[in-house]
């Protein structure tokens, strides 16, 4: 995972409960470099430790502490690293998602070492989208949902997003429904 | 392919950006997107929009451009100068060119500047790649350029750091020391280098050698166990005060702290750092404190008094041995307050709690005084304490010193006082009562007495036998009086030992009362052991007048029944004897509340009908604890009462020390001669023995009577002490001393002067004393056969000297007697004698403690260094008293 993943963890800790609670997170995840280089490769258990450890330290439930971090991550860690290039990726939502596909694919063909997630858009009508996440990860569904959401702020676009299918519960992979309202 | 329709679709998807023109540069054909970014009208001039910016020397013709075919082309937009255009020419059929390529766009936001998306580029272009690149490149310059900075600040901060640390390091004056355990490198610093005396340079080059050898030897062993200790995890840093050698040749003292802060792979230390500390001066601060701390505490320690400091929360911070004379409770109590004392002691908690209050008070500044009682397992002690609030210049506390005095002596004095001065107080009502009694009951006697002489006197008769037994009551009766309270005052009478048969003592002395009861019309009765019949060693003056109270009460407060006294053997062996003494009477009783009370001095028992002044039964209990015994009361009104007592008695086993008995018999007639001025005394003697079987001579004078005792013999002689002439005592001594001495005459002083006891009339020759007044019980009582035992030879001493060997005893006899012969037959005032008579005095002076007591030694020794001083030795005085000595040791000879 990227470090700007990490960071965005951070981030979010420090700018909504303080720099003392984020160091109880790094003491109780173990995790004890918070230095995050936005492009280096962090080990997936990395974040994961500290979506649980923060979990717990902030007494809040794991999906809800992922759907944060992904909000966050578009809306501030995202935005200011990668601000323009996502902007260039539509003026609106519905570009961006039927851009989101492509846009990874050429990641992955940048760094050949990382194994970033496929997305398909599947158009149902002029309104409804279905978000196909394609992830190699496990655990990381309500991540994909806090960035969904963050996007939507970002374009200042009100849409629904519901949970159609989760690989955790066998399917082949987690399917979301944005739908503008 | 084939289809020219397909074709230039297939041409417009792949290349949204390019453009068709043919060899005259007319545009035919644009890409989407770049219309989109760029206004192009077909069939219009390419340079009408578009110049070549690549290669420079191109030429916007068809031949030219044909010339670079092989090369980049850059083409710029002449309407929007940001909008540069890269790709390839193609020259097509017919020389028209086709322009292939996309923006060239070096930054992500000129895409927003021309309003491109990343859909507005084919798949295949790489411009989008390229621009992501380009934005990762600028995400990680930001990375690094933000790490710079950290690392930037970091070092910075390390510098503040270093400089800091430098300069405390500086400030603390210490010396400084790096070390790699493994290869014996060692860095030290300047200070370092400076604290031994040196300086840096003359240490170089420097290794663990160079401390080595600085290091004061026998400290090392210290050093190396302190460092292996912090090696094994014992400790957390390696710290130890040891001696270094200076340059100077002095020892200094040192602190030498360090810390591992590298480890090898295997887990071995590898670099120490560590300071060095000169601490010669607390050192020397310390050892002079320690010495002022000692010289103190040996004070404190040796002062009688209990004394802690305290500091400001009243915690101990000393305590002598005085006031907490186990050695680990005073360690532990350092640092701690009296509450953990209780807690830790079960002490009450009150204690504390007192005590903090006071201290409270002290703190204040009011030094403190308190008296404080403590509960030992012994007894109760009692302190008095003193608070010291002691203040520094400000008026900041320093501490309290506080100091106790043992005052539980001084304390229970001060009981003992009040319990005196109570019983002084119950004392003084006691005699109140007593004067009050005696002022009650002596009124009566008297005014008997004075009653029954008016009517002798108005009556002109003879001495009626009636009136004068009257007045012989009412004068008994006060004369009773007063013997109880001299005997009662006279608490530190001497016990008189002699050794007398006790069951004739008894006898004896039940006579006196048997009469009396009788007379009362009550049946006496007694019970003695057998086991009283034997030689017994005992005072037997306290005795009588322990039992005469005791039978007198019995016959003052038994008006019917009976009198029972009994003597029981409780426990006999060779050597004592333990008698049980039982006097019952079928008498008024003694109330309940009276039981413990009738022991006391002036208590009674109500009585109108009786005379007495209540000091009968205190003389009981006095006299009884005299002889080892505890009076023991059992009473019920109405019945009658028991007392009763246990005593001890040494059995004399030798016959040595049995007297010649010789009893009083009226069977054969017996003489006595009175020699008194007062005639009345010779009347009532005549009364007194009327009708019974004595010859009675009388003398008012002392030299007549001289004369008489010259040419008769008496088998008693009476003597008045006080008489105009000359005392008893003289001429008893000129009687001694005259040829007409018969040393079978009892000799009995008669007189009224109680101050004087038997043991003094003894010493001045006598056997017995009468006090006046004269009645027939005491004139009974002096002529028993007992009373005429030695005056002068004491068995005792020579029976201790020799262990009741009974022929040496009396072959030391014989020699005795032989030398007081000697001195007899020395004729005073013969010139010459006077050497004979030191020689022999001095031989008596060497051996009559053997023979006689402790006041015949002193006489003897006394006129002996009279002798030898050449003054006038009071020969008749001491030669009458020797001789009374040689009769009765002749006597001892003859009868034993």
């Amino acid at each position: 995972m990227y470090g700007i993943v990490n960071k965005a963890v951070k981030g979010l800790v420090i700018d909504n409960f303080g720099q003392e609670k984020w160091n109880q997170i790094l003491l109780k995840s173990g995790v004890q470099d918070d230095m995050f280089l936005n492009n280096q490769s962090y080990p997936d258990k990395t974040t994961f430790d500290l979506a649980i450890a923060a979990s717990e330290v902030l007494d809040l439930g794991l999906n809800e502490v992922l759907i944060a971090f992904g909000e966050y991550w578009v809306l501030e860690t995202g935005q200011k690293a990668y601000g323009e290039l996502m902007k260039a990726g539509g003026q609106n939502l519905k570009e961006f998602l039927e851009n989101l596909p492509s846009f990874h694919s050429r990641v992955m063909l940048m760094y050949p070492n990382l194994t970033p997630p496929e997305f398909r858009i599947e158009k149902k009508h002029q309104s409804l989208f279905h978000v196909h996440y394609i992830s190699t990860r496990d655990g990381l569904t309500y991540f994909m949902y806090g960035l969904l959401l963050g996007l939507s702020k970002m374009y200042n676009e009100s849409i629904s997003i519901e949970v159609l299918q989760l690989k955790s519960e066998g399917f082949k992979n987690d399917i979301f429904t944005v739908e503008w309202i | 392919m084939t289809n020219s329709k397909n074709y230039n679709q297939f041409i417009k998807d792949l290349f949204p950006f390019h453009i068709y023109f043919d060899n005259n540069l007319e545009i035919i054909e644009v890409g989407k997107s770049l219309l989109k970014i760029h206004d192009v009208e077909k069939h219009k001039s390419f340079t009408e929009y578009f110049s070549f910016e690549r290669p420079f020397s191109v030429k916007p013709n068809v031949k030219s451009v044909s010339e670079f075919i092989n090369q980049l082309f850059i083409i710029k937009s002449k309407i929007n100068d940001k909008l540069l255009l890269r790709g390839q020419m193609i020259l097509m059929d017919q020389n028209f060119l086709l322009f292939i390529g996309s923006p060239w766009i070096n930054e992500i936001e000129t895409l927003s500047d021309l309003e491109l998306n990343l859909n507005d580029f084919s798949l295949h272009d790489s411009t989008t790649d390229l621009l992501h690149l380009l934005k990762t490149k600028d995400i990680v310059s930001e990375d690094l350029e933000r790490v710079t900075q950290v690392v930037k600040d970091q070092n910075q901060e390390l510098l503040i750091q270093k400089s800091i640390l430098d300069d405390i390091v500086d400030s603390t004056n210490m010396g400084v020391w790096q070390w790699n355990v493994q290869t014996g490198e060692t860095i030290f610093n300047e200070r370092w280098a400076e604290i031994i005396g040196c300086s840096l340079e003359e240490l170089s080059p420097t290794n663990i050698d160079t401390w080595l050898r600085y290091a004061y030897e026998p400290d090392l062993e210290l050093s190396s166990a302190k460092l292996e200790m912090y090696f094994q995890g014992e400790s957390e840093n390696y710290d130890v005060e040891l001696r270094m050698k200076h340059k100077n040749g002095d020892l200094i003292w040192v602190r030498d702290r360090g810390k591992v802060y590298s480890w090898t792979e295997d887990g071995k230390p590898e670099w120490m750092y560590g300071t060095h500390e000169d601490i010669s001066y607390r050192k020397s601060q310390e050892d002079s404190l320690l010495k002022q701390k000692l010289f103190y505490e040996g004070i404190l320690n040796t002062i009688p008094s209990d004394i802690a400091v305290f500091d400001e929360n009243h915690r101990y911070l000393f305590v002598n041995p005085i006031a907490i004379k186990d050695e680990k409770v005073r360690e532990w109590i350092i640092g701690k307050d009296d509450f953990d004392y209780c807690k830790e002691f079960s002490k009450p908690v009150s204690l504390a709690k007192n005590r903090r209050e006071v201290f409270l008070r002290a703190k204040k500044g009011t030094p403190q005084i308190i008296e404080e009682s403590l509960d030992y397992e012994n007894g109760k002690e009692y302190h008095l304490r003193h608070l010291f609030p002691v203040f520094d210049k400000n008026q900041r506390l320093k501490f309290v010193i506080g100091y106790g005095l043992n005052i539980t002596s001084i304390k229970q004095a001060q009981i003992e006082a009040e319990k005196a001065r109570n019983e002084a107080e119950k004392q003084k009502d006691s005699k109140q009562l007593l004067l009050s009694t005696l002022s009650h009951e002596l009124r009566n006697p008297i005014n008997s007495i004075i009653s029954l002489i008016s009517l002798y006197q108005d009556e002109n008769n003879d001495l009626d036998f009636d009136i004068l037994n009257s007045l012989k009551v009412s004068a008994g009766n006060i004369d009773s009086i007063f013997k109880d309270i001299l005997i009662s005052e006279n608490d530190q009478q001497p016990t008189d030992l002699s050794t007398i048969n006790f069951i004739h003592f008894l006898k004896n002395f039940i006579d006196t009362y048997k009469y009396q009861f009788n007379k009362k019309g009550l049946n006496f009765d007694y019970e003695f052991d057998e086991d009283a019949d034997c030689q017994l060693l005992f005072d037997s003056k306290l005795l009588t007048q322990i039992l005469s109270n005791l039978f007198s009460n019995a016959l003052k407060y038994t008006d019917f029944g009976s009198i029972l006294f009994s003597v029981k053997s409780i426990e006999k062996n060779d050597n004592n004897l333990k008698l049980e003494f039982s006097l019952k009477d079928t008498g008024i009783g003694i109330p309940k509340e009276m039981l413990t009370k009738i022991f006391d001095r002036y208590e009674r028992v109500p009585n109108d009908k009786q005379f007495g002044v209540g000091l009968g039964l205190n003389i009981v209990k006095e006299k009884l604890k005299l002889l080892g015994g505890v009076i023991d009361v059992k009473s019920k009104i109405g019945e009658g009462s028991a007392f009763s007592f246990c005593l001890d008695f040494e059995i004399d086993q030798t016959n040595l020390l049995k007297t010649t008995s010789v009893f009083v018999s009226e069977e054969i007639e017996q003489s006595i001669f009175l020699i008194d001025d007062e005639v009345i005394n010779f009347l009532i003697l005549e009364k007194l023995l009327l009708n019974r079987n004595f010859k009675l001579k009388y003398s008012d004078s002392g030299l007549k009577a001289l004369d008489i005792l010259h040419s008769s013999n008496f088998d008693y002689l009476l003597l008045d002490i006080k008489m105009p002439d000359i005392s008893g005592f003289e001429l008893l001594h000129r009687y001694i001393l005259s040829d007409s001495f018969n040393n079978r005459t009892k000799l009995i002083a008669f007189s009224a002067d109680s101050t004087k006891n038997l043991e003094d009339y003894r010493f001045e020759g006598f056997h017995f004393f009468i006090e006046k007044p004269l009645s027939i019980e005491n004139l009974l009582e002096a002529l028993k056969v007992e009373n005429f035992d030695y005056r002068f030879f004491d068995l005792n001493q020579i029976k201790k000297l020799v262990k009741n060997d009974k022929d040496l005893i009396f072959s030391l006899v014989e020699d005795f007697v032989n030398l007081l012969n000697q001195f007899f037959k020395i004729k005073i005032g013969n010139e010459g004698q006077h050497q004979l008579l030191e020689q022999v005095l001095h031989k008596i002076k060497g051996n009559i403690g053997y023979f006689s007591g402790a006041k015949m030694v002193k006489l003897v020794g006394e006129q002996y260094i009279l002798l030898l001083n050449s003054e006038n030795l009071n020969y008749f005085y001491l030669a009458s008293k020797l001789l009374l000595l040689k009769t009765e040791l002749e006597d001892f000879l003859k009868h034993d």
